[in-house]
């Protein structure tokens, strides 16, 4: 221990005398490991760190599954009634569905996000309330039997200043009157891993506060609209629950046959349905390439510090030779060094975590758009400091145990003859491990580079792609009456009325409103059930998404009408019910013909729709994506409560927000209006995931770079510190100074010219990997290879040339006698 | 105490082998303070490494105070070393970012000697060698005097039964090096068994005999006349 402590007390010492060589590593070494630690950090909150509840491994999520539709699906509510009434497997079974909800009355109307939650929620989590009390079974036993509300931790201080006399006051939901029974605690956000609820209320209170189809059809057996989450009775199985859960999914397909056909259920540990399953793997991926990426960003600083750490060893012959001629043994003098290393990491771990705090809002900058600022706590905790420092000290091991052993094996008599000078070792060792380190260097930023020339070329694509309809001259913003009380007839005209007040603005060429716009995921999806035909396999009962809109959308929005008509004034509630089509819905029930005049039904409806129109195709997710067989609806015949605006108007866009704002607003002031946009920046913010890509990509890729820069010049100028005499002797022979540039640039140069080739082998092996994640961009493409090699070879160009403008500037006889 | 029998010392290079000793055969009774001279590339430091084990590439046999040591390994060889030998170098080797105290501290460190007894050992060889206000100074801080005189209180701070020196005044004035060559002569009448590697006939003068290397062979083997201590 003793000796330990020497060593500890030595290795500052020496840092503390090379304050150069210090700082280079310790930076390197921060870099590297606070950019691992923040990744980790974001990984941690949603992948790994438990949700603040009782047992959670106890907890299971329910799934729907549909032979016709992969992907897990919720439940719909009176098939949750029956799993939760019948089953044997569960202590407790409940549900939840989030619903937008207007709180106002004091201070601004907003529109917040909430959870509608079985009364035993609260209980089932094994969550206590910080202030007052969850749902008590009276408020959840009958429709409307509980207007009280569980504010979240952050709702209660963000909108109420942390009042503690909250409890028992009355708030306005929806212009319903709600009373605050309990604060959630600071800890619980929800069973979700990113966002989370502002405020809980009794599900029976699904009436006063859903709208539209949500509300019409939230007791409809085939409307998969509810989450159901449960806590396994004790000494039950997971595989016992989901077996016994299956059976009683056939038993309701057997009671039910029409709308649980082919419908089965799943059953994920809670840990693995924080995030929609059908988005995990997505996420998943996005976060192994994170993790790869600063992988990477580490390892190039790695091999930046073993080459300082080499080429100190060098220096530090004598030291290490006059050691070991004293009586220290192999591995006492390895003990020495590496407890050098695990300073120097430790140290660059403690700075790494303090850069990890800022890297983490940087980070975060990146979000997608969906993501709430406040929607993801991912700081310090116990999870993230273990990581650091276990992190810290393998880093230290990794770049630490290769000089420490080489430094230990040298020829000792040769050393102290020599007094530690390495003149004509150096020269020999030209191509020692240090060259081997700068080669992988360069090799590995050039792999960084790529990918973030990639993404940035797939961004520039996504962003100059033919949507289908032109979003920069569009404004866009959404408003729920529903939420404010209107029941459908003063919904409807609410809509008349804004829609009249904002036509007649001056500039606004025309306005229309939909369920939902293209690029925001889309609404609603209905089965569709051909009419007249005994449907194929392929078509029978496939899903689609629908969307409501009015008259004039589709030329407001400027997606082309191929065939028939628009919707007009005349299609409304009682006439033939009409829908139009997008080209992709067209070729994919009605190949090879004209689907004008074709019906067919929505899963649940008694009345079939004709087919009258066939628009031009847009985007339901993402820009890259293969179009969506979609229909469309006129509003007038399928009334939603929550309807985006969207404006076409002459000139700016932008310019006009305030006075479409006035307009609609003046209808209702107490009713929140949000995505308040120009529709091009909600395009924008759809290609986040190019974005972020790109960005992150292209910051590590100019660290990655920036560190092999660092390395590349440390080897040169260390190789022409060691070939000092040489130069010397070259340039008494007559060697003149381009000679010798040329001589030193040509070194650097190979080694440069090696870690390209490797790094152009390795980005092609890794892009492939990334192709999914591309739009429009070959993970091969040439322009990107090119552009970032030329890019790495001028950086290490300016890296080599000052070693090399040094070794012209040697003094021959200054050379000559130099040991 | 020490006895050599055919050592030699080559080195494989494209133009053959090249030999730095030739069958050196060598006693040297405990006590015995010996010079070994000749002229640049006779092999005297190589000599002297593979004396002070720092050298294991030879051939022949080698026995110290009747330990074979040609027939030990590495390991064997480096606790030998540890045990009875001190090296002083020409380049004195002391470790810069070490303070004088340090420095001698060091080989009782690597001789796994508790820290309280490697105080009082400490202590009393600063004491010994008068450089007792030196012992909070780092090595470029001392004049070359210093550093050489420091490097022999490193060398017999273990109280070795042999001490090597390889040219130890060759970097200094010759009134540190009569110190030191004086402080080698107290050493020797203490019973310390001393070789020394030197160009100066003034040094030789301080043992008992005389070895003669040349091209790798030993040439001459002969007393000296031992003057009296000078300077004392």
């Amino acid at each position: 221990m003793d000796t330990v402590l020497k060593d500890i007390r030595y290795a500052l010492r020496t840092f503390l005398r090379s304050p150069g060589f210090t700082t280079v590593a310790v930076a390197s070494l921060a870099l590297g490991i606070g950019a691992n630690t923040t990744i980790f950090s974001l990984v941690n909150a949603v992948f790994l760190r438990p949700i603040a509840v009782t047992e959670p491994d106890r907890i299971l999520s329910l799934f729907t599954l549909d032979e016709k539709n992969p992907g897990s699906h919720q439940t719909s509510f009176p098939n949750y009634e029956d799993y939760r009434d019948r089953n044997e497997v569960f202590s407790s079974l409940v549900a939840f569905t989030g619903a937008g909800l207007s709180l106002s009355g004091e201070g601004q109307p907003e529109q917040v996000f909430g959870l509608l939650v079985s009364g035993s929620y609260f209980d089932m989590l094994g969550v206590r309330p910080a202030l007052g009390r969850g749902f008590l079974p009276a408020e959840d036993a009958a429709p409307g039997a509980g207007p009280v509300v569980v504010l979240s931790h952050g709702c209660w201080s963000r909108r109420f200043g942390s009042d503690p006399r909250i409890l028992g006051r009355a708030i306005t939901l929806n212009r319903q009157r709600f009373t605050v029974v309990g604060v959630a605690p600071e800890s619980f956000r929800g069973t979700f891993a990113i966002g989370g609820p502002e405020m809980w209320i009794p599900l029976s209170m699904h009436d006063q506060v859903l709208s539209g189809t949500f509300k019409d059809w939230f007791n409809d057996r085939r409307f998969l609209g509810m989450a159901v989450m449960g806590r396994l009775k004790p000494g039950m199985t997971t595989q016992q629950a989901e077996a016994a859960m299956k059976t009683l999914a056939r038993q309701l397909e057997q009671e039910y046959p029409e709308p649980n056909k082919g419908r089965t259920v799943g059953l994920l540990p809670l840990s693995e349905s924080t995030i929609n399953p059908d988005q995990r793997a997505l996420f998943l991926r996005a976060g192994q390439l994170l993790m790869t990426v600063v992988g990477l960003v580490l390892l190039i600083a790695c091999a930046n510090v073993a080459n300082l750490l080499l080429a100190r060893a060098a220096s530090r012959r004598r030291e290490i030779a006059v050691r070991l001629s004293l009586g220290a043994g192999r591995a006492r003098l390895v003990r020495q060094l590496l407890t050098e290393s695990l300073m120097l990491s430790m140290m660059g771990g403690a700075a790494g975590l303090v850069l990890a705090f800022w890297l983490r809002d940087l980070l975060w900058s990146f979000r997608p758009p969906f993501f709430p600022e406040d929607g993801l706590s991912f700081g310090l905790d116990a999870n993230v400091l273990i990581f650091t420092t276990a992190l810290s000290m393998l880093t230290g091991l990794l770049f630490g145990l290769a000089p420490a052993l080489q430094a230990s094996r040298l020829d000792l008599a040769a050393a102290v003859k020599s007094g530690g000078a390495a003149g004509a070792e150096g020269t020999r060792r030209r191509w020692g491990l240090r060259s081997v380190l700068v080669v992988s260097q360069v090799a590995l930023s050039l792999i960084s580079l790529i990918g973030a020339g990639l993404f940035l070329m797939s961004l520039r694509n996504a962003q100059r792609a033919d949507l289908g309809f032109a979003p920069s001259s569009l404004l866009t913003l959404t408003v729920d009456p529903g939420s404010g009380g209107y029941d459908e007839a003063r919904g409807r005209e609410y809509y008349r009325a804004m829609l009249e007040r904002v036509r007649a603005l001056p500039g606004v060429r025309s306005a229309s409103i939909a369920e939902w716009l293209p690029l925001s995921g889309g609404g609603f999806w209905r089965t569709v059930v051909l009419e007249g035909q005994e449907p194929a396999p392929q078509q029978g009962r496939v899903l689609v998404p629908v969307n409501a809109v009015d008259t004039g959308y589709f030329a407001t929005i400027g997606l082309p009408l191929r065939r028939g008509r628009d919707f007009t004034d005349a299609d409304r509630m009682g006439s033939v019910k009409v829908v139009i089509v997008n080209d992709t819905m067209a070729k994919k029930f009605w190949p090879g013909a004209d689907p004008l005049g074709h019906r067919f039904k929505f899963f649940g409806e008694t009345d079939a729709v004709e087919v009258v129109g066939v628009v031009g195709d847009s985007r339901l997710n993402t820009v890259g994506e293969d179009p969506v067989a979609t229909a469309y609806y006129p509003f007038q015949q399928n009334y939603g409560s929550q309807m985006s605006l969207v404006v076409s108007a002459a000139g700016d866009p932008s310019s006009f927000m305030a006075t479409v704002r006035a307009a609609v607003q003046s209808g209702d002031n107490d009713l929140p209006l949000t995505r308040v946009a120009v529709l091009s920046d909600l395009v924008d913010a759809s290609l986040w995931a190019s974005r972020m890509g790109a960005g992150l990509l292209a910051i590590f890729g100019a660290l990655a770079l920036t560190l092999a820069a660092l390395g590349l010049y440390g080897v040169m100028a260390y190789s022409v510190s060691q070939r000092t005499q040489e130069i010397g002797i070259r340039m008494a022979i007559g060697a003149r100074q381009r000679d010798v540039f040329g001589l030193v640039l040509r070194h650097g140069l190979r080694l440069v010219g090696l870690g390209v080739t490797a790094g152009l082998l390795g980005a092609f092996l890794v892009a492939r990997l990334i192709s999914g994640l591309l739009f429009g961009v070959s993970p091969a493409e040439p322009a990107v290879y090119l552009g970032t090699s030329l890019l790495l070879c001028l950086v290490s160009l300016l890296a080599s040339y000052i070693p090399a403008r040094r070794a012209t500037r040697v003094d021959p006889l200054t050379a000559l006698r130099y040991e | 105490m020490i006895r050599l029998r055919d050592i030699e010392r080559f080195y494989e290079t494209p133009a053959g082998r090249t030999y730095v000793l030739r069958r050196v055969n060598l006693d040297v009774k405990e006590g015995e303070f010996v010079t070994v001279m000749g002229p640049s590339g006779a092999g005297k430091s190589t000599l002297l490494a593979i004396l002070g084990m720092l050298d294991s590439a030879w051939t022949g046999e080698y026995s110290l105070l009747d330990e074979p040591v040609h027939t030990m390994n590495r390991k064997q060889r480096a606790e030998l070393n540890k045990k009875y030998i001190g090296f002083v170098f020409q380049s004195y080797h002391l470790l810069d970012n070490l303070t004088v105290y340090e420095n001698l501290e060091i080989p009782l460190s690597y001789q796994n000697v508790k820290a309280g007894e490697r105080a009082s050992i400490v202590c009393d060889v600063l004491d010994r060698f008068h450089i007792v206000g030196k012992k909070d100074l780092y090595p470029t801080q001392l004049s070359g005097g210093q550093q050489q005189l420091v490097a022999v209180a490193r060398a017999v701070i273990m109280k070795p039964k042999l001490l090597l020196a390889d040219e130890p005044t060759g970097n200094l004035h010759s009134s540190q090096g009569k110190e030191i060559m004086d402080l080698f002569l107290r050493l020797n009448e203490e019973g310390t068994t001393i070789i020394q590697v030197t160009h100066s006939e003034k040094n030789a003068e301080y043992g008992h005999r005389l070895v003669n290397l040349l091209d790798g062979w030993v040439v001459s083997d002969a007393r000296t006349a031992r003057p009296e201590v000078q300077g004392a």
